[in-house]
Parts: C-alpha cells; sequence; structure tokens
C-alpha cells in the first residue's frame, strides 16, 4: 500500500514568502520519477481552472524516501472566496508510474489569510 | 512541521481530466466540425454557382460578340425560349436569356413573349471559345441578388471553425493544467529554463525549477508615465457585431417567411408553421432594434481616459483624467464607476454560461455641471482588503472603469475601461 505525507512548516503564507516542506512517500516499488508541484486551483460555480506553478523534480527516488524542500512563493495571485469563485493553493507531490499522489492544501494572502469577498454595499 | 496528515487527498494537478470528459470534448468537437463543415462547404458551393459564377460571368460576357438572332417557337415541353443564330454558315440554337441561374432571368411569360414575338431579329452574345454558348441579355438582372443569400450559411461555417479553433487552443492552454512542455520537462527533470534562486530544495541536488505565475517580480513592473486606457468595446464594435448577428439571422428567418407567405399567397397557408414562426420573426425584429440602437450610440462622444499609473497595487492610488472627443452637451450626468467583478463561466450540458457578480462598486465622479463633464481629473483609490485582478480560462476578478452619460431621448453613453489591479506593494 502507498503512503504519501506533504508536511508544511505552516498552513498559512504571505505571498512573496519562504515556505518549508518536507515530503516522503513509501511504495511497493521503486518510483520512476517525483516531484512536487506548487498549484492553484479554482472552485465555485465556474468550471475548475488549474495551474501549476512550480515544480520540484525529486530525483532519484526510492521505494521509502523523504525530501525537504524550500521555495519562495510568488506575490500572487491570493487565496480568495467570493460568492462564484475560490482560490485555493496547494502543495501536490505526484510519483510516476501510475499517478500515485498526494496533496495538502495552503493559504496564500495578505496577513496570511484568505481574501473574502464581500460587497460591503449589499451588507449595509 | 506542524502540518501532519497521512491520509491526503490525491493531486488535482495529476487527475484533472477524466477519460469521460476527453471522450465527450472528442465527441463536441466532432460534432462542431461536422456542423460548420456543412454550413461552409454548402454555403460556399451556393454562393460560387448563385453568385460567383454569374457574376463573373456578366463580366466576361463584356467581350462576346454581338451577333443576329431570331427568335423561334418554344417547343413543347423544352424551354420557354429558344434563339437561333448564325455563324461561318453554321446555324446555333440558343435557349439562355441570362446568366442568371436561379430562374435564368426570364420576364414573366406575357412579357416574354411581347419583348420577344416569335420570328422577331434581334441580337445575342455569343461565346467566342464556345459557340454554342450565347445569351439574349448579358448584363446584371435583379434575380443575380439571390447570390447573396449563401452569404449567411458560408459566415456560420466560418464563426463555427473559429469558436472550434479558439475552444481547441484554449482546452490545450489549460488541459490538465501542466503545459506540455512542462510535463515533458519535469518528467525527464531536464533543465527547461533559469535555475531561479528562489526555488530550492534541500536534500537534492541541482534543483530545476519552473516558474510560471504571472505573479513573479517581472509582471509586476509598471510602466513610468500615464497611460491611455483601452475601451472593452466601442459602440462601432458593438453595431457591427449586432449588424453581423443581425443579417445571419432575419436571412435565415426570412427564407422560411418567404415559403410561408408564398404558400398564403397561393391560398394554401397553414397556421401552424405561421404561428411557429412568430417568436423568431420578433426575436429578428429585436436584433434589428439593437443594431439601430448601437448605430445611433455611434454619434455619441467618446470619452477617452489616462491613468498616471498601468498597474494600480491594492490599497494604491492613481490619478485619474478624462475627455471627451465629440459634443459633451447632451449628456445631463456623468458618473464614473470603479467596479470589482467576479466572473465564472461553466458548462452545463452542452450549453456555456457566464455569471457575473458585483463585490466593489464606488463612485469616483458623479456630476451634473457640463464643463467638469467635459473635461475633468479624479484620484482612484483601490481598497486594500480586497482581491486583485485575476484572470484564468473560466474565472476572473474584473476590475474596470465604467463611463456612464446620461442622455436623452437617446442611447446613453456607456464604455468600460478595464484596469489591472495587483497584489500590495
Amino acid at each position: 500500500m502507498s503512503q504519501l505525507q506533504i508536511e508544511t512548516d505552516y498552513s498559512a503564507y504571505y505571498p512573496g514568502g519562504e515556505l518549508r516542506a518536507s515530503v516522503s512517500w513509501q511504495l511497493a516499488e521503486i518510483p520512476d520519477s517525483a516531484e512536487l508541484r506548487l498549484v492553484w486551483n479554482t472552485s465555485g460555480k465556474g468550471d475548475r481552472d488549474l495551474k501549476v506553478v512550480h515544480v520540484v523534480p525529486l530525483p532519484d527516488p526510492q521505494a521509502k524516501d523523504e525530501r525537504n524542500v524550500e521555495l519562495t512563493l510568488p506575490w500572487g495571485p491570493y487565496s480568495f472566496s467570493g460568492k462564484l469563485i475560490s482560490l485555493i493553493w496547494a502543495l501536490e507531490l505526484v510519483l510516476q508510474p501510475g499517478n500515485v499522489s498526494a496533496r495538502r492544501e495552503i493559504t496564500i494572502g495578505p496577513e496570511a489569510r484568505e481574501v473574502i469577498l464581500i460587497n460591503k454595499a449589499e451588507t449595509i | 512541521m506542524s502540518d501532519y496528515d497521512s491520509s491526503l487527498p490525491p493531486a488535482l494537478s495529476a487527475n484533472s481530466s477524466t477519460d469521460m470528459s476527453k471522450l465527450f470534448g472528442c465527441f463536441m468537437f466532432l460534432f462542431g466540425f461536422l456542423f460548420s463543415s456543412i454550413f461552409f462547404v454548402v454555403g460556399s458551393a451556393m454562393f460560387y454557382l448563385m453568385g460567383l459564377s454569374p457574376w463573373m460571368s456578366v463580366l466576361s460576357a463584356q467581350s462576346w460578340q454581338e451577333t443576329p438572332c431570331v427568335i423561334l417557337a418554344p417547343e413543347a415541353g423544352g424551354p420557354k425560349l429558344r434563339y437561333s443564330y448564325d455563324i461561318n454558315g453554321r446555324e446555333f440554337i440558343g435557349t439562355e436569356y441570362s446568366f442568371d441561374k436561379m430562374n435564368g432571368g426570364l420576364p414573366a411569360e406575357n412579357d416574354l413573349r411581347r419583348e420577344f414575338p416569335v420570328g422577331a431579329n434581334t441580337v445575342c452574345y455569343v461565346d467566342p471559345g464556345d459557340l454554342s454558348n450565347a445569351v439574349l441579355h448579358r448584363g446584371f438582372v435583379a434575380g443575380m441578388l439571390w447570390g447573396l443569400f449563401p452569404i449567411p450559411f458560408l459566415l456560420v461555417g466560418l464563426i463555427g471553425y473559429i469558436v472550434l479553433f479558439f475552444a481547441v487552443r484554449n482546452r490545450k492552454s489549460i488541459g490538465s493544467g501542466l503545459s506540455p512542455s512542462l510535463a515533458n520537462l519535469s518528467s525527464r527533470g531536464e533543465t527547461g529554463g533559469p535555475d531561479r534562486p528562489s526555488m530550492r530544495a534541500s536534500s537534492v541536488t541541482a534543483v530545476q525549477t519552473v516558474s510560471n505565475s504571472d505573479f513573479d517580480d517581472e509582471d509586476l513592473i509598471d510602466e513610468s508615465g500615464p497611460v491611455t486606457l483601452t475601451v472593452e468595446s466601442s459602440p462601432l464594435g458593438k453595431f457591427i457585431g449586432t449588424l453581423i448577428f443581425a443579417v445571419i439571422w432575419n436571412s435565415i428567418v426570412g427564407v422560411f417567411v418567404f415559403l410561408i407567405g408564398s404558400e398564403w399567397m397561393n391560398g394554401k397557408g397553414e397556421w401552424f408553421p405561421t404561428l411557429f414562426m412568430i417568436p423568431f420573426v420578433l426575436i429578428g425584429l429585436g436584433v434589428i432594434g439593437a443594431a439601430v440602437y448601437f448605430f445611433l450610440a455611434t454619434f455619441n462622444p467618446t470619452p477617452v481616459m489616462t491613468m498616471s499609473r498601468r498597474l494600480i497595487p491594492l490599497a494604491g492610488t492613481a490619478d485619474l483624467n478624462w475627455e471627451f472627443a465629440g459634443n459633451t452637451r447632451s449628456i445631463r450626468n456623468l458618473r464614473i464607476v470603479l467596479k470589482g467583478v467576479e466572473e465564472a463561466r461553466y458548462t452545463r450540458g452542452t450549453d456555456t454560461y457566464t455569471d457575473t457578480e458585483t463585490f466593489y462598486e464606488e463612485d469616483v465622479f458623479n456630476a451634473t455641471d457640463p464643463t467638469e463633464i467635459e473635461v475633468g481629473s479624479a484620484e482612484l483609490t483601490i481598497p486594500g482588503d480586497t482581491m486583485h485582478s485575476f484572470s484564468a480560462s473560466n474565472n476572473k476578478i474584473k476590475w474596470s472603469l465604467e463611463v456612464q452619460g446620461d442622455i436623452p431621448l437617446w442611447p446613453d453613453v456607456h464604455a468600460v475601461f478595464p484596469i489591472r489591479v495587483v497584489p500590495h506593494e
């Protein structure tokens, strides 16, 4: 049975901040390739958009392995939630063959918080 | 390391497109291609036969030789018009009146006999390359206007191809969220670009990275100096777009109206198809009304907006200046509104919908004084606790300046100028 894990130093980050992650996996066989992806995706009423922003290849993967990764986050887009759209950031560990994968969601935003879109004119 | 979970969900980037959705996409593409091809091929063939071919024949026949000919009596069951002409002692029989392929451009029966009584001497025009090819009238006849009829069909096919092209390009670019070049690069573990110092992996040697956020340092560098904002869609563009749609719609509906009308003229009219056509005719009239409205709007004064910077950060400010090209005296009230809008596009079955939701709206300027309306300036402030501009294939955060000028008894001035709001400085 496969076991994949992604650990991060925090769950929420400032835009442009440093992220440290530790990824580990245990598989029955040695994978051909392994990589950690920094992605964002949308959810909500619209069809899903997804973008892979960074890819960190993890060379010479073993059946049981652990790697530490540091990366500088981009300045945007912020994590946000509105009436129609939410934008979610995540780290995704993908091993081949078979697309064996795991995903950990994080928040990137000002004050390390998600932006909530509220029409103040409507709430008054 | 505070966050630890051994039961994480699978990666979206690894499984974002199912086989069924790919199959559905292929089916829709094939259906669209077939639909567009039918309209394009049939429209092209009809346009050639009914339009281009007769028109080109008219041009080419201007050099044909004028030849005396005699009108003959029509044969039973044969063409209504027959004439003979003699070239170098050899007799030829002609039956064509003009190059109109629809009905030969022949006058009505009575007019035909009056204009060309049997035995009358007249002239015909003979093709020097094919002496058996002749016409009595080598000019343009009203029936040749039917050559314009296939153009809407041709346009439907062409628009279908364009829509398919952009749909395929769009699908390729978003695909699984991983561009082909990026996918190849990451699977091979090869270096595809400069090694950014901002991306490091400890315990890993020779890190190769690709940065593609659209929000890296280089993406957020602003150009110095003021910029003139570009309007989202001009009144002329709206007029042309609506006019094209009105021509296509009404041409297709017009054919059925003509057929139904002919039935009524012959006393064979039926109520069901007549009533069935009414909503289609009303839509056609509505579109014509809209085209007229946008045409009148093209005479409105046009706002020209300049801003002191191209990119405005959240919580940032910019100087806004405007002036109008054209006379602004007819504008009773001018409002300039800063708007932030969520826009989500989604598909349900075979239809695509777009929903919008305004999350921010504030008057930047609102006045009725003509001197303030004609030329003016204002300071634009973007709130800090909101979202910057964001654009993906299906989901967007759009910021814009909307100019609304009220004109009594005339289409109002309405122009939208997109602006780009970036993350905090």
